[in-house]
This record gives structure tokens, C-alpha cells and sequence, in this order.
């Protein structure tokens, strides 16, 4: 038997080269090589098939993936009732938020620390300990994912002014950290400035389609976090 | 709108026709059920995001592997060593106990023994069907070093599901 087709037999059965074709056509002892290693092909097909069932949970995140994206993007009666509701929404935040005239971004960082105010109860009281994984499927949405999940205690999507957002906690140090990524919707008028309260302070800023707004309580440092924070973001641009 | 509705028409061709197989790879590289998941689903999350880059779908298989291999060897960069829970532990044994049972616990164990260099393209050649020059453009390796592994990843699990020993 040739060494170079025995060893074809082996590493390759299934070669379609025409010499080993040929070599085994005229040896039978080749052939039963050939034969051996199928078998043995089939036994560890089936070997490597033995992985557990995939979780529902884990089927939904695959099929949920880019969903949003589509769905936002396409134009159904969907989006008029979301517009309505949009609508409403913004009536009954001019009720309830201080707008001063300087325009929408005003708004924005007044939601923002109004938000985490409302938030204060329930959001990162507890550390959830999401998984990275899936608060990178929730982010896709919005062209951003963030590359570890260390000081992540929370997550989720709130509606921000009628706007679906990102809402994210980060536990640094003793204070909770708010961030949210709010889809560029609308015009603003004034970004990337610094805007308070009587209990929480924040930054504001355009990163690819969105606004990054943080949010920290009023005397935390908030430079080092804020600056940590954008590291771990990775933006789509 | 229809640029998007192609593009999620793809992704959902992509998540038919290769979630099985990525599981399975996945699995066989992680031991790990939440960890395979993790990792499969950060697969396609950036097969997503790049999307538009696959010219040609039927590369598609080789792209979704290479990402997975990336995302595998990220994880190994972003974690180190993590604790096991106890309960899981006892769900190893039990599987093991199982597998015990089964006619092909000899190929199992002998598989074990190979090293990761001889078990994946092993892994690559029976799972995706992949020949010897694809499985070289996977891992980065000349088709000849690819085709001398295959032959001593078959030719020492013969030796061991016959003799037992340990390969050298």
C-alpha cells in the first residue's frame, strides 16, 4: 500500500483527488482504510453532537437580535400609535418637569435627574449581576457595547421623554452611577455640558446617533467615573 | 426599510443554518452550557453588527467560526480562572455517569486525551465538513500541518481506544 494514500485515508476520506481515487479503485486494502475512518467519522459526528439543548432564554436573545433595529426602522401603524403615545408622554412631562426655555437638551438633563431620582428606589438597589452578553444584545440596538460588565449592577430599557433608552447602573465606590443612552430623536439645543440639582449632578454629550448622559450624586467626584465609563463604551460609528 | 428587512432576512437565514453547528463547536470548546451560550449568542450579536461585510453568504460558515473562535479567545484575555459551583459539579458526575453507560465512553475518554492542537481541526473536519484547506485558512496553519494532525489525531485515537495509554 502507497504510505502517502494510507495516510490520505486517514486524515482525508472523503478526498475527491483524482490519484487517491484511483489508488483505491485498484486496492482493497485502501479501500477498508477509507471505510474504518468513515465509520469512525460517523461515531464522532455523533460524539460532538451530544451537546445539551440551548435554553429558550438564550434561542430568544439570538432571535431578538437586531429586531429593534428593524422594527424601529420600518413604518407601521405601530409607529403613529408610538408617536401618540410619544405625544402624551411629552404632555404629561411638560406637567411635571421644570423646562426652562434654553430647549429640548434642557428637558433631556432634567429628565435625566429626574430619572435617576425616580429611579433611587429600585434601580441598582440590589446588584443584579446582568450578564455582559445580554446587556451587549440590549446596547446593539443602540450602536454601542461595553467591554465588561465588572461594575455593572443594573440594566434596562426605560422610556426616556417617549424615547426607548438604555438605562444602565455602575457601582463605583459607595455611589450609584446612572447612565443613559438616549437615540439622537431630536434637535437639541445645547450638548456636552455639565447640569445639576439639589441632589445629583451629570454630563451630557453626542456619541454616534445618541446622547450619553451620566449621572451621579452632587459631590461625587464625577470626572474619573464618567471618563471610566466612556472607556468601557464602544461605540459604532 | 428594505435594506434592513434583506438584512434581517439574512441574519435569520445565518441563525437557521449555522446555530446548530456553532452550538455544538461551541460546547465541545467551552464544557460549559451558560458559557456556550454566552458565547454563541456574542457570535451572532457581532455577526449582526457586521453583517453588511459578508459579501458572499456562502462564506458565511468559515466567518461565523472565526468570530466564535475570536469571541472564545476574548473570553480567555477579559476572565480568569472562575470558581465552579457544587451543584454544578454534581451534574458533571451525573453526566458522566451516563456517558458511562454509553456504547462510545471508550471514543469520549480517548478523545479527552487528544491535545486542543489535534482536537480542533479534528473538531472542525467532522462538525463543519471542512477540508483540509479550509480548516488551514480557520486556525492559521499550512494545509500540510493541518492534513499530519488530522492523521495523528485519528491514528492516537485508535491507539488509545485500544490500548488505553496515554498519547505521547
Amino acid at each position: 500500500m502507497n504510505i502517502d494514500f494510507y495516510q490520505q485515508a486517514i486524515s482525508d476520506p472523503h478526498s475527491q483527488c483524482p490519484d487517491f481515487l484511483a489508488a483505491m479503485a485498484s486496492d482493497p486494502q485502501l479501500q477498508e482504510v477509507q471505510q474504518q475512518q468513515l465509520a469512525q467519522e460517523l461515531k464522532l459526528s455523533a460524539l460532538f453532537g451530544d451537546a445539551p439543548t440551548p435554553s429558550q432564554t438564550h434561542l430568544d436573545a439570538i432571535n431578538a437580535i437586531g429586531i429593534t433595529d428593524t422594527q424601529q426602522k420600518s413604518w407601521s401603524v405601530m409607529n403613529y400609535l408610538a408617536i401618540a403615545a410619544s405625544l402624551v408622554l411629552c404632555v404629561v412631562s411638560l406637567k411635571y418637569i421644570d423646562i426652562s426655555p434654553t430647549g429640548y437638551n434642557q428637558k433631556l438633563v432634567s429628565h435625566a435627574l429626574n430619572h435617576a431620582a425616580h429611579g433611587h428606589s429600585y434601580a441598582g438597589v440590589t446588584n443584579t449581576h446582568p450578564s455582559l452578553t445580554n446587556v451587549n444584545v440590549q446596547l446593539a440596538s443602540y450602536g454601542v457595547s461595553l467591554e465588561s460588565g465588572d461594575d455593572l449592577i443594573w440594566n434596562k430599557d426605560c422610556d426616556f421623554e417617549g424615547i426607548t433608552s438604555a438605562h444602565l447602573v455602575f457601582q463605583d465606590k459607595k455611589a450609584k452611577i446612572n447612565v443613559y443612552v438616549v437615540p439622537d430623536s431630536y434637535e437639541f439645543s445645547q450638548i456636552e455640558r455639565i447640569f445639576n440639582d439639589d441632589r445629583y449632578q451629570g454630563t451630557i454629550k453626542k456619541v454616534s446617533n445618541n446622547y450619553l448622559i451620566i449621572i451621579a450624586p452632587k459631590g461625587h467626584d464625577l470626572a474619573p467615573v464618567s471618563g471610566r465609563i466612556n472607556r468601557q463604551l464602544e461605540w459604532q460609528i | 426599510m428594505k435594506k434592513e428587512s434583506i438584512k434581517r432576512q439574512k441574519y435569520e437565514q445565518l441563525v437557521k443554518l449555522y446555530h446548530g453547528d456553532l452550538f455544538r463547536y461551541a460546547y465541545w470548546l467551552t464544557h460549559d452550557k451558560q458559557v456556550t451560550e454566552d458565547l454563541v449568542q456574542e457570535t451572532f450579536l457581532r455577526a449582526w453588527r457586521a453583517l453588511d461585510q459578508l459579501a458572499d453568504i456562502n462564506a458565511a460558515k468559515a466567518w461565523l467560526i472565526t468570530i466564535l473562535r475570536r469571541e472564545n479567545a476574548r473570553r480567555f484575555e477579559r476572565k480568569q480562572l472562575t470558581l465552579v459551583d457544587i451543584d454544578d459539579c454534581v451534574v458533571l458526575d451525573e453526566h458522566c455517569d451516563i456517558e458511562a453507560g454509553l456504547e462510545n465512553k471508550e471514543l469520549t475518554h480517548a478523545l479527552s486525551m487528544l491535545s486542543n492542537d489535534y482536537k480542533e481541526p479534528l473538531m472542525l473536519q467532522v462538525i463543519f465538513g471542512f477540508s483540509g484547506d479550509e480548516i488551514a485558512q480557520q486556525l492559521g496553519l499550512n494545509k500540510n500541518t493541518v492534513m499530519t494532525r488530522l492523521f495523528r489525531a485519528k491514528k492516537q485515537l485508535a491507539t488509545l481506544m485500544t490500548s488505553g495509554n496515554t498519547p505521547q
